[in-house]
């Protein structure tokens, strides 16, 4: 499969596997994923267009703030990852707050060891899968660090490569608090 | 990936709750990954899985079948799986399987049927079969993830709307829920004859089995279950409708959970095993 025919079933693996793992336990989520490979403004650096992005907002029940992460997850198919995607990656983290590299392998593509070693001590995830149709194929291999994206980075990511809807109700979300209360709900 | 319609004409049978129980007893005792689409804009099925603040929570993040079907106005469509609210059932013990089981659910909302009406009438305008081309395209999206789940289940709305015929069209069984009185039994068959034969002229391929909720035990119940054999693959044993059963119907909070033996109850055997047969019907 080329690298943009990955985008969807990665796309899949983010919404069904991904984003529920990241889920506060008791809390509220929201998260959208979207193809943002080609999205962003022309001429502002190398390297700033994961080919997915994830953005979650999230709080627990029983604090009073919302939080926003973003994540940004470099595509690479079969055959072609090699260090530079993982200087890829590592550079789109300036953006964001989690940078991931995944990567499609089979047995004749096996993963390089050296691109699990770089991962590792740069801080930037790492995800294989054999068959990027089935969820469940997706191995997490190394979890992204912490980045720590300026206000403005963040606000500047999200208005260059989300879609206008998806701004739209982050917005409102961020607004009302996202708060659903149980109590008036269930009446 | 089997996809298996809950339908009836008659509302009031049981096919929301028939939903919940076989999605559950599949995924748990089964080992499959099940996908339940609410398309009843009733929302019952979503109410039984989220709770209301659940719903209310699915509604204002956009993660509903209404959603899902707004986007195929803005062209191709969205991908499914960003409507999809994973781990729906409040059972422990299918959290526990991991990926040897799962249950997702797609949510319904109300505003299901303005939307339904809208688009059947701009069908209509262009002189198109509605269920047809919203199959057509669900199909499509299903296609995407046929890797991810081995079961979908269509939870269908009463009545024979674009909705319901949507889900039946795409299914490969069909499990008609129903009562044995003598309206339930005489719907039945309108919906076997004249929705299914001359209506959707469903190809033989497309296997049916009735199950069968029972209000309460007396000789008409006895003649119509008689009735029921005869006429259709009757799947066995009829579920008893009792408190325990509308015990489990019920989620209070999103996020509650319980076990199987606390849900069902004395239920939990009967439903267990007539989820095993509705299994092996639909895997045979």
């Amino acid at each position: 499969m080329a690298e943009h025919e990955l985008y969807e079933p990665v796309q899949n693996f983010v919404n069904l596997r991904f984003a529920p793992s990241v889920h506060p336990k008791y809390g509220f989520q929201y998260s959208i994923v979207e193809v943002t490979a080609k999205a962003g403004i022309y001429g502002e650096g190398q390297w700033t267009r994961p080919d997915l992005s994830l953005v979650t907002l999230w709080r627990n029940k029983y604090a009073p703030t919302l939080h926003l992460d973003l994540y940004g997850f470099e595509v690479k198919a079969l055959g072609s990852a090699s260090l530079l995607a993982v200087h890829e990656a590592l550079a789109q983290g300036r953006l964001l707050h989690y940078s991931y590299l995944a990567l499609h392998v089979d047995k004749e593509n096996p993963l390089n060891s050296k691109i699990r070693e770089s991962c590792r001590s740069h801080g930037v995830g790492l995800i294989t899968f054999s068959n990027p149709r089935n969820p469940d194929c997706y191995n997490i291999l190394e979890s992204a660090q912490r980045g720590r994206p300026s206000l403005n980075a963040i606000d500047e990511f999200i208005e260059s490569r989300f879609a206008e809807s998806t701004r739209r109700k982050i917005e409102q979300l961020i607004r009302t608090g996202a708060y659903f209360d149980e109590e008036s709900s269930s009446s | 990936m089997k996809k298996v319609a809950v339908a009836n004409l008659k509302g009031g049978v049981g096919k929301s709750t028939s939903t919940l129980f076989l999605s559950e007893c599949i995924s748990l005792y089964h080992k499959k990954r099940v996908l339940v689409i609410d398309l009843d804009p009733q929302s019952n099925s979503s109410l039984m899985f989220l709770s209301r603040s659940g719903v209310n929570e699915a509604e204002a993040c956009e993660k509903t079948f209404f959603h899902f079907l707004s986007s195929y106005d803005n062209g191709a469509g969205q991908t499914l799986s960003k409507f999809i609210k994973v781990n729906a059932s409040d059972l422990f013990e299918i959290r526990r399987l991991g990926e040897n089981a799962r249950l997702d659910l797609l949510p319904s909302a109300p505003k299901m049927w303005i939307y339904e009406t809208e688009f059947d009438r701009s069908c209509y305008k262009a002189d198109l079969e509605p269920a047809d081309r919203l199959s057509a395209f669900l199909e499509n999206k299903l296609i995407q993830l046929k890797e991810a789940y081995d079961v979908v289940i269509f939870d269908c709305p009463p009545g024979f709307s674009t909705l319901t015929r949507t889900g039946i069209r795409l299914a490969d069984v069909i499990v008609s829920p129903t009562i044995p009185d003598e309206v339930s039994v005489r719907s039945l068959a309108d919906f076997t004859e004249i929705g299914m034969r001359q209506i959707l002229r469903l190809e033989a391929k497309t296997k049916h089995c009735v199950i069968v909720s029972l209000m309460q035990k007396n000789s008409t119940t006895r003649i119509m279950l008689n009735r029921l054999r005869e006429k259709y693959t009757l799947i066995e044993p009829p579920i008893g409708y009792s408190i325990d059963i509308i015990r489990a119907l019920e989620r209070i909070r999103q996020n509650s959970m319980r076990k199987f033996n606390e849900k069902y109850r004395a239920k939990g055997a009967t439903v267990r095993r007539l989820a095993a047969h509705v299994h092996d019907f639909v895997f045979a």
